[in-house]
């Protein structure tokens, strides 16, 4: 491990890590707020991150300008999931807040399976790329080292919804019917608060980032059919370390599993394979509910 | 308690009502069993690689069938479990009674196959799994194998290596079998460079940071790599920035040098790295391989083909004259046709080794390069070799 | 009618035609029957933590896999004799869940079902990179079977009396005073615990126990197959079998058996028809859901209710 010492070197691991893991957090976030208000644990997030990287890849088709192209499609990714997420919620998802829990489980489970055979119906069974958007396929001069600018933008955006997110959920009205919800449902029922709003809102804007997840990792990586099924296992590992419900904590969670995988895979190479799930039952040892969960005797 | 009791005569019902409709088994047709990943990330290589059949079996068709009955085949998704598959063949062999097996992609979903055609008796012709176990460690009589094996690769790859005068390689692979087999043949069949170290992956990553950053770093002049698929895709554009390809040379291995995969990358593919491929669309090749390419582009709607066809194509077309010299499908007699058994394929003469049952296939490798003003990379010169 | 004949006559009924099933002659009825015994039997062993004790698990498929791949070695690279592998796979998949067990029952709700997911997922990676001894990912093919299990009806049969065997002590389990301490824990630990049960040994009994019933349907698979692979660990494979108790309902005892039956057959059906299965399959199991609010086994009792009892 000679080579761990040269400052440069660590500089961009610590980086690639960030990155690794802030990409994984626009995803995993959404997967956290909509266990923590509906208690659902959406095994279909991985196919709306799919989704959303699809999406993007019909856009950049259809215009010519690549930067229009993928920047547009990022954002169409994000609306084309809400609307989905809308009309799963609204006309799906619903029937079921009365039945047993686990059921939920079961719905979500047959939406991987019908997601997954549509968009292979759409878009195909072959493997498809998408380049860096214009001003992002280079590399920035960072004093220390080199360093490609979209990781750069990866690492700048997690923050920033990350900041967006708290800011919303910690000084709007909605934000705080949304913390309430996740405490105490049957409370805010009681005082007449529109829970069926505060669930349609929360599914819809989880669902959301999990496209813009799916979009802005199209990049560095391929867009194929099954796609899906890597990407949830990584968000559960987030959710479950940074402790279920937590927004800070899915954030804590996404730097963490960075940091294992890209160091993890130096130190121990193949065998890294091992080290998340060691790290992932350690943490759950020390802390049960997560780094930054919710105890669940404080729920009701 | 009375709803149990219900409860099992209505579950026994549906089950019995499924499982006791049999198809009626006809005995003008011919039934290969195909098993191949059609759903989920196999899908990007079964379903192309089912195009093949359709041109190979259509072929025979026109012609009269084989043995004076039709072919026709049964495709089953390996969903790429072994458990499925194994399932899957089984019930090929037992409801739809097919006299052969075709297929399977992953070396642990066609070694599973490999032991039910075993037990069962019945033919697995594997035209794609490139694992040497599979007719090597746990070689038997009724397994096939007609993909270019990771010996053929691994020499191929010594031989270039030698060629673009590599002195210090490193090798890059996931942690399988397939990677592990290749490079110990590639270690072997090195005359002059050596290795000095190897990077191995988890299998099915998608973040190659790591890897780059130790690459860049490494002491030697030239990566041989064989990560597939989405995973060679996405460990380009994520070494793009750090502009590795500029800093050393590449031999890529594991077919990145399809037509599909410069297609897919486009502008992103690095320049004059080595790579290999079944099959070209644009190799000017012999009769037969136009004609091939031909009939494919007819039934795939474009002239850029795929690569895979080829794969299953000429493996169809070894079980055909495998049953034709035998003049039954019949398991033990097959073997022995198939045993020492030449054709002509699109590729030139082949030929199945009576001693292990593998098939001389070889590969196409040569630098990608940008051919004209077109974005997407062209082999050139390929070079076959096997 | 003696009497305990007329009480079970249903059950009987069953186990007469799966006894004489094989007599129909077909191989392929026999094949398909003793797969989904074998995931019956799974989906069984599960529904004693998921719908017994109420505690969801996404790492049941650590102790299928623990039981196939100790099976499988102990017969083949050891050259063990069958009974003394047969047992020693049951008693590894006993100890598994006795350890894992002892961490997992001190956490409850969704830090339980993290927790076995982390332990089931640890247990795949090992598989995955322990090559020498468990083939890594190209499986442990190729098991040393005793030649009277070789034959496709005897191996049915062997199934059949392991998966009679196993299901009635199951039922013994779960309609004795532990079942009802089970249910009890289910409905309410804090005043399971008050009425002075010891809610933390009989959690460790259940898991220990379900363990061992999924081990036992590990080895059947093992051997059945002829081949252990890792993604039998992973976890969308104790997803499908989480899947099944769901469908088939959890708070029947025959409910995971309903389940498994449906989903597996539904899925080897669906594949011969279509390439594209997976919406049909999705498509069925969304209108269970949203239809049967208790899965299949509900459906069932509902069907029973409406229209039968009226006959």
């Amino acid at each position: 491990m000679i080579m761990t010492t040269n400052p440069a070197f660590l500089f961009v691991h610590a980086m690639n890590s960030l990155a690794l893991g802030m990409n994984l957090f626009i995803i995993a976030v959404g997967l956290t707020l909509i266990f923590g208000v509906l208690r659902v644990i959406n095994f279909a997030h991985g196919a709306f991150f799919m989704v959303g990287a699809y999406v993007l890849l019909s856009f950049t088709r259809w215009f010519e300008h690549p930067a229009i192209g993928f920047w547009i499609g990022a954002v169409a990714a994000m609306v084309t999931l809400g609307l989905i997420a809308y009309f799963v919620e609204r006309h799906l998802l619903c029937h079921l807040y009365e039945k047993e829990h686990l059921l939920q489980l079961l719905f979500t489970f047959a939406l991987v399976l019908i997601i997954g055979d549509i968009t292979k119906i759409i878009w195909g069974p072959l493997q498809h790329s998408v380049s860096y958007p214009p001003g992002f396929n280079g590399a920035v001069n960072l004093g220390i080292s080199y360093y490609p600018a979209y990781l750069l933008f990866l690492i700048l955006l997690g923050p920033i919804i990350a900041l967006f997110l708290w800011v919303i959920l910690e000084y709007t009205r909605w934000g705080r019917i949304i913390r309430a919800a996740r405490l105490d449902r049957e409370m805010l029922l009681a005082l007449g608060t529109n829970v069926k709003a505060v669930y349609s809102i929360v599914f819809v804007v989880g669902s959301a980032l999990a496209g813009l997840g799916g979009a802005l990792a199209v990049p560095r990586m391929a867009i194929e059919p099954g796609m899906d099924s890597l990407v949830i296992i990584d968000c559960f590992i987030i959710v479950i370390i940074g402790g279920l419900g937590s927004m800070w904590g899915s954030f804590l969670g996404a730097i963490i599993l960075g940091i294992s995988t890209i160091f993890g895979t130096l130190i121990f190479q193949e065998w890294e394979i091992v080290v998340v799930y060691m790290l992932l039952i350690i943490v759950l040892l020390w802390r049960p509910s997560g780094l930054l969960g919710t105890p669940e005797k404080e729920r009701h | 308690m009375l709803h149990i009791k219900n409860s099992f005569l209505f579950g026994i019902t549906i089950y019995a009502y499924f499982t006791i409709a049999f198809p009626v088994l006809s005995a003008e047709t011919l039934k290969i069993g195909v098993l191949m990943p059609t759903s989920g990330s196999g899908a990007a290589y079964g379903i192309p690689a089912i195009n093949g059949i359709i041109l190979a079996t259509n072929e025979i068709n026109e012609n009269g069938g084989l043995i004076g009955k039709k072919v026709e085949f049964v495709i089953r998704d390996t969903k790429l479990k072994p458990s499925v598959a194994s399932a899957a063949a089984k019930e090929l062999i037992t409801k739809e009674k097919v006299q052969v097996l075709f297929g399977a992609i992953s070396s642990g979903v066609t070694l599973a196959v490999s032991e039910v055609a075993k037990n069962e008796k019945i033919v697995l012709f594997a035209p794609i799994s490139k694992t040497t176990a599979l007719t090597g460690k746990k070689f038997h009589k009724y397994i096939f194998q007609s993909s270019a094996n990771t010996i053929i690769e691994g020499r191929a790859m010594a031989t270039i290596a030698k060629q673009i005068g590599a002195q210090k390689i490193c090798v890059s692979g996931f942690d399988y079998a397939y990677s592990h087999d290749l490079f110990e043949s590639l270690e072997q069949k090195l005359a002059g460079p050596t290795i000095s170290a190897k990077y191995h992956v988890k299998f099915g990553t998608k973040d190659f940071s790591a890897l780059i950053s130790q690459l860049l770093s490494a002491e030697c002049d030239t990566v041989v790599g064989a990560i597939w698929g989405g995973g060679f895709l996405a460990f380009v554009k994520q070494a793009n920035p750090f502009g590795l390809f500029k800093q050393k040379k590449f031999i890529w291995g594991a077919e990145v040098g399809s037509h599909e995969m410069a297609n897919s990358l486009k502008g992103d593919y690095p320049e004059g790295i080595w790579a290999n491929s079944y099959d070209l669309w644009y190799f000017k090749g012999p009769p037969a391989h136009k004609k091939f390419q031909q009939a494919l582009a007819k039934l795939e709607g474009q002239k850029e083909t795929n690569m895979w066809p080829i794969t299953t194509y000429v493996g169809v077309k070894f079980l055909a004259a495998g049953i034709t010299k035998a003049g039954t499908s019949e398991s033990e007699k097959l073997v022995k046709a198939l045993e020492g058994l030449s054709i002509d394929t699109p590729l030139g003469r082949k030929t199945i080794d009576p001693e292990n049952h593998r098939v001389n296939t070889g590969e196409f490798w040569g630098p990608m390069k940008k051919v004209g003003d077109s974005n997407i990379l062209h082999m050139s010169p390929p070079t076959y070799f096997d | 009618m003696p009497f305990y004949v007329r009480k079970n006559f249903w059950t009987i009924t069953a186990l007469a035609l799966l006894a004489i099933l094989p007599l129909t002659g077909s191989r392929y009825s026999i094949d398909l029957t003793t797969q989904v015994l074998i995931y019956a039997l799974f989906a069984l062993s599960l529904n004693i933590l998921v719908g017994y004790l109420g505690n969801l698990s996404f790492g049941h498929a650590a102790f299928f896999s623990i039981g196939g791949y100790t099976c499988a070695i102990l017969l083949t690279t050891y050259n063990f004799p069958f009974l003394i592998s047969f047992l020693t796979a049951l008693a590894f998949s006993a100890i598994a869940a006795f350890l894992i067990g002892l961490v997992c029952v001190r956490r409850n709700h969704m830090y339980f079902a993290m927790l076995t997911l982390a332990f089931g997922m640890l247990v795949w990676a090992i598989a995955l990179k322990w090559r020498p001894v468990t083939g890594g990912d190209d499986g442990f093919v190729g098991i040393n079977i005793p030649t009277i299990l070789s034959n496709p009806i005897n191996f049915y049969y062997f199934t059949l009396l392991t998966s009679i065997i196993a299901t009635y002590a199951l039922w013994t389990i779960c309609n004795s005073t532990f079942g009802q301490a089970m249910i009890a824990i289910r409905e309410n630990q804090n005043r399971a615990l008050f009425l002075g049960i010891d809610t933390q040994s009989i959690r460790l009994k259940a898991f220990v126990i379900s363990g061992i019933f999924a081990g036992l349907s590990g080895i059947l698979f093992a051997l059945y197959n002829r081949g252990m692979y890792p993604e039998s660990a992973f976890w969308t494979e104790s997803g499908q079998v989480l899947i099944m108790v769901l469908l088939g309902g959890m708070h029947s005892f025959i409910g995971p058996i309903l389940g498994a039956i449906a989903l597996y057959s539904l899925e080897i059906f669906i594949n011969q028809f279509t390439e594209y299965w997976q919406i049909v399959l999705g498509g069925i199991l969304l209108i269970v859901v949203l239809i049967a609010p208790e899965g299949l086994a509900g459906g069932v009792i509902w069907v029973e209710k409406n229209f039968l009892k009226k006959s």
